[in-house]
């Protein structure tokens, strides 16, 4: 497969923080899903894609180029809308844009006009007068204006309301149905990335501890409930979590699909139910392991 | 604006009065005009880096595809634009209106020395600033900002009677020296300093 991103051994290390030689690759083409709680080193990752902070080792190529010595060429076909949105803000979003337009070698004003509308965004009022959703907006308008492949959004919907949060992931999704733009979504709100990602990193403490395919993911780790006596010891082994209660035992399966025979009898007869995980539970299980 | 309300209204009105005013020429006028190099120059400097930290600025440029070594080359290159602008108008409204000739090569030199001193002065706060962060740098810059715009004063009141010098002595021995090696000193040394800001900054971003 084609990567996007590609990274090896990236270590930064901070007075309480240490990235800790990650190494993980972007598939072009599909919508990475970054999930891990605060302060896994999500945005230390990102920043560190962005070049804009140095790290202590590793290596960075992005489109197959060295990031640091290419920065320009990679930031010309990058779209990146960071956790906070930083502008000239007593500017409008019209001089912006104008502005913003002499550094992009393929910059579209009208693509840009056209997205201050969809967005209903005014052109000539300060942005210092913008609320957080406007300005999440006018960073994604700037993002997408100048036709980047590669779009890199740090929590881009934190401290959205769900109407803004639903047309934004709205948006990242319309985008990215030909196939020709590759989007790295961080987020800690699972629920943004379950809508819209084909893929899900799990970011744990400075270490990347899981990367799949969303389907796949989900598809291997289910929840099973199961009354005593009804699974091997064997089974109950490959179960994770595993919890008595008045009505049985439940566990987690991390890879269902290898036990899925082992609980054809168990399903048929009622003994054994399975329940689907969400990218939160897959979460908190991570972390309850680390 | 700040830059531009200074060259195109202030001083203007200041040698207009100058040139209307029918007295002789006093060539220590040039000697408390020419620190105004300083507030004006030194201050667009810390004003915009000011703004730069109160709005960050650099956070916004950070995302663009621009160099930190083009950031710092446009940011000294509109510093030698601003300068050259304003020593160019200086030059031209003392030189060309009731300045007596024999004052001329003087006051061109003096200009030329404050233009120079200037420009390195410029040079060292941006080393300053982003290789420390302006808001470390902002009391230390504003402080020395105010004490060169002034500094006419002490030299009156302190060093020259000290050492026994007038006025004209400071501004005539300052203008022996020679303007075009000052002027190619100080752009060497200019120069040296914006490589330096490149090169030495902490951060590979802002």
């Amino acid at each position: 497969m084609d990567n996007i991103i590609e990274i090896k051994d990236l270590k930064k290390e901070y007075e309480e923080f240490v990235l800790d030689n990650i190494s993980w690759n972007v598939p072009r083409g599909y919508i990475m899903g970054l999930i891990g709680p605060n302060g896994a080193g999500k945005t230390t990752t990102i920043k560190l894609i962005m070049n804009l902070i140095s790290p202590d080792g590793g290596d960075i190529r992005v489109f197959g180029l060295n990031h640091s010595q290419n920065e320009k060429k990679i930031k010309n076909r990058i779209g990146y809308v960071g956790e906070e949105q930083y502008f000239y803000d007593y500017r409008s979003a019209n001089w912006t844009g104008k502005f913003v337009s002499h550094f992009y070698k393929h910059w579209d004003m009208e693509k840009y006009h056209g997205l201050l509308e969809q967005f209903e965004l005014p052109k000539k009022k300060m942005i210092r007068k913008f609320s957080k959703g406007m300005k999440v907006k006018l960073s994604l308008a700037i993002a997408l204006s100048h036709n980047p492949e590669l779009i890199i959004l740090d929590e881009p919907t934190a401290g959205l309301d769900p109407v803004i949060r639903r047309d934004v992931l709205d948006l990242l999704q319309e985008i990215t149905q030909d196939g020709s733009k590759t989007v790295l979504i961080s987020s800690h709100i699972t629920d943004d990335i379950a809508r819209i990602a084909d893929y899900i990193t799990y970011m744990i403490n400075g270490r990347i501890v899981r990367t799949a395919a969303k389907d796949d993911l989900l598809a291997n780790w289910k929840k099973i409930h199961f009354t005593k006596g009804s699974l091997d010891q064997q089974t109950i082994a490959m179960l994770d979590k595993v919890e008595d209660h008045m009505f049985g035992s439940s566990g987690i399966a991390k890879n269902y699909l290898a036990i899925r025979d082992k609980l054809e009898e168990g399903l048929a007869t009622g003994d054994i139910k399975i329940e689907s995980v969400g990218l939160d539970d897959i979460l908190i299980s991570l972390v309850k392991d680390k | 604006m700040y830059l531009a309300g200074y060259m195109f209204l202030i001083f203007p009105l200041m040698n207009y009065a100058r040139y209307t005013s029918n007295e002789p020429f006093d060539p220590i006028y040039v000697f408390y005009q020419t620190p105004f190099i300083f507030w004006i120059v030194l201050g667009a400097i810390w004003t915009q880096e000011n703004l730069e930290s109160k709005i960050k600025g650099y956070s916004f440029l950070s995302i663009l595809p621009i160099t930190f070594s083009e950031l710092v080359i446009s940011k000294f290159g509109v510093v030698l634009m601003a300068l050259l602008a304003y020593e160019g108008f200086q030059w031209s409204t003392l030189s060309l209106f009731s300045t007596p000739p024999e004052y001329v090569p003087m006051i061109r030199s003096y200009l030329i020395l404050f233009g120079g001193i200037c420009l390195i002065i410029s040079g060292l706060f941006y080393l300053a600033i982003f290789k420390l962060g302006f808001l470390r740098m902002s009391k230390f810059v504003f402080i020395l900002w105010i004490l060169l715009f002034i500094s006419p004063l002490p030299i009156r009141e302190f060093f020259a009677p000290k050492f026994n010098l007038e006025i004209m002595d400071i501004i005539r021995s300052a203008a022996s020296l020679n303007w075009i090696l000052v002027t190619v000193v100080s752009l060497i040394i200019y120069g040296g300093l914006m490589q330096a800001t490149i090169k030495l900054s902490s951060s590979p971003r802002f």
